[in-house]
């Protein structure tokens, strides 16, 4: 764990790509150790625009929710190193398909309200 | 392509993507890709080249050229992508913008139409081409080896990734020209490929070198008139060869010879830059050295 500030319950957590993101590789299969935490990656901050976490998205779709809804489900997310606001949705190493799809698909899926020629590189 | 899987939300903080989930992983191994190799990334929305490289805490990353990035799940339409590619490709001397987008719209069409509308391999060679003229060469050689990999002994495809190599390793070049002349039946577009190549080679070569790759070259052009599908040699091709058995000559001082080939291929394709002062040379001058050098360095057309 990184031990950093707590990210607010509704703080809006965005993931890049269309829900439950599983093509070409199912979530449980893009998970990663980042900063001693072992889940998928996200952006997510207390208090940001939908907008200023999207614009770290080059995808046309992403995946909404909330820190909130995801604790409620049993996982919680953490602030970890990487671009923009980067976070990582904590799951069990031995995470199973069935349970990462569940949890993909409480994902909204929405346009990326973000300009492609904006969004960040 | 044959892309490798990449969560392009595991960015780093200096813009590399990570390639350490299980997903990527098990595509690296199965493509036998290391680091300092270029790759397709992709995942399934997006598809962007990049190098595979080291991150400083020693885990597996891709800087993404993101020049090269295509959005693969916009709602094109086959019919206005197809248009506008064919209109695209048909262009001469396109602009850089124009290069780029030929590349992207060849990307989504191979996509999007019906597998049979092309054959095996075009859309890669295609993409090879507009690759190389953008100075994108490991991405281009990625390219044409998948051309190679789906048609075995294509001669565009092996001429191709001879000037690719002969751009990107020239060392490496010289073994394919190698190994390509070994078979006796090399068509004569693929031999005009090692032509060049083993020219290239040899303009590098001090004197006391140059004799043996001076026979090796002109035995070549020898089997090139003899070759299968000289007949349906391009004229950008033929002089090419001309060309450069001129220069060979040259610098060997058989000087008569050496105009002749030089002002055959200034006949055979009067557009090549450095050919129409080429024609008059009579010794192996610093000036020829200088054009000489020139013309290796440029692209030829493929």
């Amino acid at each position: 764990m990184t031990g950093q500030e707590r990210l607010p319950d509704e703080a809006q957590v965005v993931r890049c790509g269309r829900p439950p993101f599983d093509q070409p590789k199912p979530l449980h299969e893009r998970c990663d150790e980042h900063d001693g935490v072992y889940g998928f990656s996200v952006q997510s901050r207390g208090y940001l625009t939908l907008e200023a976490l999207a614009v770290w998205c080059k995808n046309n779709q992403i995946g909404v929710t909330t820190v909130g809804a995801i604790r409620k489900r049993g996982y919680d997310v953490v602030i970890t190193k990487g671009t923009g606001f980067h976070a990582t949705v904590i799951v069990p190493r031995d995470w199973t398909p069935e349970a990462a799809r569940r949890l993909a698909e409480s994902f909204e899926d929405r346009d990326n309200p973000v300009a492609k020629a904006e969004r960040h590189q | 392509m044959n892309p490798i899987f990449a969560d392009f939300n595991a960015m780093t903080e200096s813009g590399q993507v990570r390639l350490t989930c299980k997903g990527s992983q098990d595509d690296l191994r199965a493509a036998d890709l290391h680091p300092g190799d270029w790759a397709w990334l992709s995942d399934g929305e997006l598809i962007v080249g990049g190098r595979i490289d080291t991150s400083s805490g020693a885990r597996v990353v891709a800087v993404p050229d993101w020049r090269t990035l295509v959005h693969l799940d916009e709602p094109y339409e086959v019919a206005a992508v197809g248009q506008e590619l064919t209109d695209l490709l048909k262009r001469e001397n396109p602009g850089v913008e124009e290069l780029w987008r030929g590349f992207q719209l060849l990307t989504i069409f191979e996509r999007i139409a019906p597998a049979t509308v092309a054959r095996p391999g075009y859309f890669s060679f295609r993409r090879a081409v507009i690759l190389l003229q953008l100075q994108q060469l490991e991405l281009a050689l990625i390219e044409i080896q998948e051309a190679r990999r789906l048609v075995k002994g294509h001669p565009n495809y092996d001429f191709l990734v001879l000037e690719i190599l002969r751009r990107a390793n020239l060392p490496q070049a010289i073994r394919e020209a190698e190994e390509l002349a070994a078979n006796p039946d090399l068509d004569a577009k693929v031999l005009a490929g090692c032509i060049h190549v083993q020219a290239t080679n040899a303009d590098h070569m001090a004197d006391h070198e140059f004799q043996a790759a001076a026979e090796t070259i002109l035995g070549l052009v020898e089997r090139f008139e003899r070759a299968p599908g000289r007949d349906r040699v391009r004229a950008t091709d033929l002089a090419l060869v001309q060309f450069n058995r001129g220069l060979i000559l040259l610098r060997l001082g058989q000087i008569a010879e050496a105009q002749r080939s030089l002002a055959l291929a200034h006949a055979t394709n009067p557009t090549l830059p450095e050919i129409d002062e080429a024609k008059d040379w009579t010794s192996y001058s610093q000036r020829a050295r200088e054009i000489a050098a020139q013309f290796y360095a440029r692209p030829i057309a493929a």
